[in-house]
């Protein structure tokens, strides 16, 4: 398309949105709105997702070996859990170690009542394991429990069971709300263009006595909806941009520690394309859905 | 040229026929009457020229190229050949005298030059220049009219087609409008009209088509209005 033509287009296409100046304004506000819904469980999922990932890494295995195995035994034991599927890491703690541990962290102060403890050592030999994939513990646990002089194998299986349901239901619920407010956007902007089409239904009619190709006529229409979607992200940015920065804000008043939720500025630029690629898609796609019976003239 | 050959037209949702088995030729440069009483099929004949509509059998020939058998891309192209002005104007209320007549020429994708030169030009040939700056309602049916001829010619068109015209004007402005026709027409673009109007038949003695249910009756050059009853 030429550029004096594509600007002629432009043109048309932001007269008629100030010629409905109202319904363009209530669907950029409906868009808006949806948008906004979606940013905020766009951002819920990428926390989800980042607290997943904190979460994970604080869930290792523990794994204690029997109290008289021999120190050749405990570094096989150690060789072994490297070849069982799944880990990722492992990390051996003697039981000097421990005992050391928990004279210098656990019985701070009350360091008496361990004493005598260096001569008989009432500790284990122990492995702390990462998993690459936790989802799959409870396999890998069981494994671990078939290696010969193991004690036991011990993991947080239950905090990780409930992030990880936490977070797949936000995950599906996330999509499923999506869809639903895509859908619900694109029928909002394509009435809207609809109303300017049927508005200029004699316009139309005469475009193409005069010779106006479809593609000629759709133009402004489908740029009507691209303007109004594009404005309607720029919109729910900025808001969502300040809600999520006075939702920090307030976090970090609080002084809680447990997890950190994603800054803002790493989640801004990736919530901005999110905004502007479903509002145009959202202008773009309604528009070109309600012309398509009304070019046939 | 314009050739329909044994062109029947029904309409889907119609009990009647709308043109049946209607064969004739238009030479480039003619100026053609339809005359016929209401419902007889004039408009109908324009619509299959302009592919507004398509034949249920038969054929119609745009120099030498079929219409009916056109694929709907094509459409705006063919309608490029040609301008239509209406009974009813079909001006755009919103727009000044000029910028309807430029509306025409952005359409077809005209550079801002050519429609510098050619929107006044057009514009006096109606003579209607000196109105350029009005809106619609601000003109009387005359010279609405006159807008959508200038609107019509702008893009040098081979053909001229008017459905009723005249219709909303009075026998003055009409006679003057016709005027500009005769001129148009002098010019070289062929004028195909449907009219009701016999004082306009009878006085300008061009070649008439009549047309009867949908039935050529007849077809004479130099020929009057004549309606109904035939002889
Ligand atoms: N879109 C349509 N659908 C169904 N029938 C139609 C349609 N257009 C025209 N007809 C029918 O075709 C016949 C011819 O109509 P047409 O409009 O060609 O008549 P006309 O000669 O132009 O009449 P008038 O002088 O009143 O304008 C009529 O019987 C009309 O009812
Ligand atoms: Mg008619």
């Amino acid at each position: 398309m030429k550029l004096s033509k594509f600007k002629y287009s432009f043109s048309e296409a932001k007269k008629n949105v100030t010629r409905n100046g109202l319904m363009s304004i209530a669907s950029l506000f409906t868009i808006a709105c949806c948008l906004i819904i979606l940013g905020v469980f766009a951002i819920l999922s990428v926390n989800v997702n980042s607290i997943t990932e904190q979460v994970k890494d604080q869930c290792e295995i523990q794994l204690y070996i029997n109290t008289d195995t021999s120190e050749e035994r405990v570094t096989q034991i150690g060789q072994e859990i490297e070849k069982t599927e799944n880990v990722k890491q492992v990390t051996l703690f003697t039981k000097e170690q421990t005992l050391e541990y928990a004279i210098n962290d656990m019985f701070e102060g009350n360091e008496t009542m361990l004493e005598g403890f260096e001569e008989d050592n009432p500790f284990s030999d122990s492995y702390k394991i990462v998993l690459n994939d936790i989802e799959k513990t409870k396999e890998t646990v069981e494994s671990l429990e078939k290696i010969a002089d193991v004690e036991k194998v011990v993991n947080k299986q239950d905090v990780v069971n409930v992030v990880l349901s936490i977070s797949g239901a936000v995950k599906k619920f996330s999509i499923v709300i999506m869809i639903i407010l895509l859908i619900v956007a694109i029928v909002i902007i394509s009435n809207t263009v609809k109303l300017t089409v049927f508005n200029r239904k004699k316009e139309i009619n005469i475009m193409k006595y005069i010779g106006a190709t479809d593609r000629f006529i759709r133009v402004p229409f489908v740029l009507e909806g691209f303007i109004i979607g594009f404005l309607g992200a720029v919109a729910a940015f900025l808001v969502v941009f300040w809600g999520y920065f006075a939702l920090l804000k307030y976090i970090a008043g609080l002084n809680f520690d447990l997890f950190e939720l994603v800054g803002i500025w790493d989640i801004a630029p990736f919530i901005a394309i999110l905004f502007v690629v479903f509002g145009s898609l959202i202008g773009v796609v309604g528009s070109a859905i309600s012309m398509r019976k009304y070019l046939h003239v | 040229m314009i050739e329909f050959v044994n062109v029947t037209k029904q309409f889907e949702d119609a009990g009647n026929i709308a043109l049946e088995n209607a064969s004739f030729k238009i030479e480039n440069g003619e100026f053609v009457f339809l005359v016929g009483s209401s419902g007889a099929g004039k408009t109908t004949i324009t619509k299959l020229i302009m592919r507004e509509t398509n034949v249920s059998e038969g054929q119609v020939f745009l120099d030498g190229i079929d219409v009916t058998a056109l694929p709907d891309k094509e459409i705006p192209f063919l309608r490029r050949k040609m301008g239509v002005v209406f009974q009813d104007f079909r001006l755009l209320e919103d727009r000044t005298v000029y910028e309807n007549v430029e509306f025409a020429m952005r359409v077809v994708g005209a550079s801002r030059r050519e429609i510098r030169k050619r929107v006044p030009e057009v514009l006096s040939e109606v003579g209607l220049n000196y109105k350029a700056k009005m809106y619609p309602r601000q003109l009387s049916g005359g010279e609405q009219q006159r807008v959508a001829l200038a609107r019509a010619l702008a893009n040098h068109p081979l053909i001229l087609i008017a459905d009723e015209p005249t219709g909303n004007l009075n026998p003055k402005t009409a006679m003057e409008i016709m005027d500009i026709f005769e001129e148009i027409n002098r010019m070289g673009t062929t004028i195909i009209m449907a009219t009701h109007a016999k004082d306009i038949v009878d006085v300008m003695k061009k070649r008439v088509i009549e047309i009867q249910d949908g039935h050529l009756v007849r077809d004479e050059v130099g020929g009057e209005y004549l309606e109904a009853v035939q002889v």
